[in-house]
């Protein structure tokens, strides 16, 4: 009987003690400094860029701001300024690892490689490769692609995931590797390349920025599974289950329908939400690419 | 700092195929000596008939290069480039336009070196120019006054001459012409920054690749370096201007 009080108590003693007020890693960081840093794209539509009044916005920096909430409520921090700082493809992960940017939001895939540098919140959009042709060329998919030439991004995961296809399938693909995007796009739009393979979403976008949108088609349907997710620093499990929480509540909210609509239902980019996307929201996870 | 360092990072197999890291590496060192060679062999060859006409006494022959230069030396390089890649096939016949567009074997290579070589030619145009202004007037009227017709006064007298007093700045520009060549990857070359930004975005192991890539660009700067300073003490003749002290 002694023995039961005596281990109870101690028991009691430390589910107790355990209760940590103490905050570690990121959190610590912001409470600390008493600002947020959010890392941005500047030209990833309708993700992350700069708005008409040069201010960041878009369906991923949404995302953070409704983690940014969360933090807020978590560290007892109502007057928790934010602030933002421009990223690139190149240096959005250093930034995130070195402790400059503390969250990124932009178009980042979730992949197992970056997972070894950085850690990824619950996935907020899924898209995957796809192809951008002209219309009437008669290309409709992948295998069309035989013997003709592709533009990518060079260095992105699409350049290895066409290069894979390419071997896998034999279509003798001339790959012309393009600086960015824009770049991409501008190789399809001079007739150099018969095909643009990116992200289905990024390939909805460029369209609509281009001067005839309805001289190209994206096609393909989607040939791998890529999805986006917020970037944050390794290791941080706080952190990374305060925002976790934030994006549970939010894609179960009826507001995400809303927040959705506002990027991606717009009068020149109107994309329904993929079968992929709604598995997602329904069963919040950080499953990397594939 | 997180950084996870990984020196190891050359040895391992490309994520997309085609070997490894290294040879990833140096195949874009092997682009960007190709753009950069070809470039330069004709950069030389433009900017000595170019500047050799700025000092001509013929208006017919001045004007032409004058503008020549100051269009090649004014236009940012880049500009330079994404004109001939992507505006020349649109304003071109398009019967040839297509053939530039698809026909054409390793596009990115031949456009970078006819962006780089009249861009580098401009300023060896200069650097010929000023060479050959460098020389002192009594070489022009002796030989004038030997009965030498202009070509032969520049051939026999004046651009040999002219050719020893230019080599050192001739380095710079040498040694410029393989950094330039990096702004080819704006229009699809593989050089080596273009591979080392591919390393980096597959391996995400920044430190490794770009130091790699540093000292490659390094050996290759240094290696012309050493290359001119032996031209140089080879062709220097002594008691002439340049053939002078050390």
């Amino acid at each position: 009987m002694k023995r039961i009080i005596l281990i109870s108590v101690a028991a009691l003693g430390i589910a107790f003690g355990a209760h940590a007020q103490e905050l570690t890693g990121t959190l610590k960081k912001v409470k600390e400094a008493n600002v947020i840093t959010i890392g941005h794209r500047e030209t990833s539509t309708p993700f992350s860029f700069l708005d008409e009044n040069q201010r960041p916005a878009g369906y991923s920096i949404d995302i953070c701001l409704a983690i940014v909430e969360a933090v807020k409520r978590r560290i007892n921090a109502p007057k928790l300024q934010v602030r933002y700082v421009a990223v690139n493809a190149q240096n959005r992960l250093p930034l995130v690892a070195n402790g400059t940017v503390d969250m990124e939001c932009g178009v980042t895939t979730n992949n197992e490689e970056r997972q070894r540098q950085v850690g990824f919140t619950h996935n907020s959009y899924i898209t995957g490769l796809s192809l951008m042709t002209r219309r009437g060329s008669g290309l409709a998919r992948l295998s069309d692609l035989k013997g003709k030439a592709v533009s990518v991004a060079a260095g992105s995961t699409n350049e290895r995931l066409i290069r894979r296809f390419n071997e896998e399938q034999r279509l003798d693909l001339n790959i012309l590797p393009a600086k960015d995007t824009g770049e991409a796009f501008l190789l399809l739009e001079t007739g150099r390349v018969d095909a643009y393979a990116s992200d289905e979403i990024l390939l909805f976008a460029q369209r609509s920025k281009s001067k005839t949108p309805s001289d190209f088609d994206v096609v393909g349907g989607l040939l791998s599974f890529e999805p986006y997710s917020i970037v944050i620093r390794r290791g941080d499990l706080d952190f990374e289950k305060t925002a976790n929480d934030a994006l549970a509540a939010l894609f179960r909210s009826p507001e995400y329908q809303a927040m959705y609509d506002k990027w991606f239902k717009t009068a020149s980019l109107n994309v329904p939400m993929n079968a992929a996307l709604r598995q997602a929201i329904s069963s919040p996870n950080n499953n990397p690419a594939r | 700092m997180d950084y996870i360092w990984n020196w190891g990072i050359y040895w391992e197999p490309v994520a997309a195929g085609g070997g490894y890291y290294w040879q990833m590496l140096l195949r874009g060192l092997a682009w960007t000596v190709a753009t950069a060679l070809c470039a330069w062999v004709i950069a030389v060859a433009l900017g000595l008939l170019v500047g050799t006409a700025r000092t001509l006494n013929s208006i017919w022959f001045r004007a032409p290069a004058y503008v020549y230069t100051e269009l090649f030396r004014n236009v940012p390089l880049l500009v330079q480039m994404f004109f001939w890649f992507f505006v020349l096939p649109e304003l071109v016949p398009s019967n040839l336009g297509h053939w530039l567009k698809r026909e054409l074997p390793m596009p990115s290579f031949w456009t970078a070196v006819v962006a780089l070589a009249p861009y580098t030619s401009a300023r060896t145009a200069e650097q010929v120019r000023s060479g050959l202004m460098a020389l002192p007037k009594g070489q022009w009227n002796a030989a004038r006054a030997l009965g030498m017709s202009t070509w032969q006064m520049y051939r026999l007298v004046l651009i040999p001459q002219a050719l020893r007093v230019m080599i050192p700045p001739m380095t710079s520009d040498f040694m410029g012409v393989f950094k330039n060549s990096s702004v080819a990857l704006a229009i699809g070359l593989v050089e080596l920054t273009a591979a080392a930004q591919q390393m980096n975005e597959y391996t995400f192991q920044g430190f490794e690749t770009f130091a790699a890539a540093t000292c490659l660009y390094v050996g290759v700067a240094m290696s012309v370096n050493r290359l001119m300073s032996w031209i140089e003490k080879k062709t220097a003749v002594p008691g002439l201007i340049a053939g002078g002290g050390r």
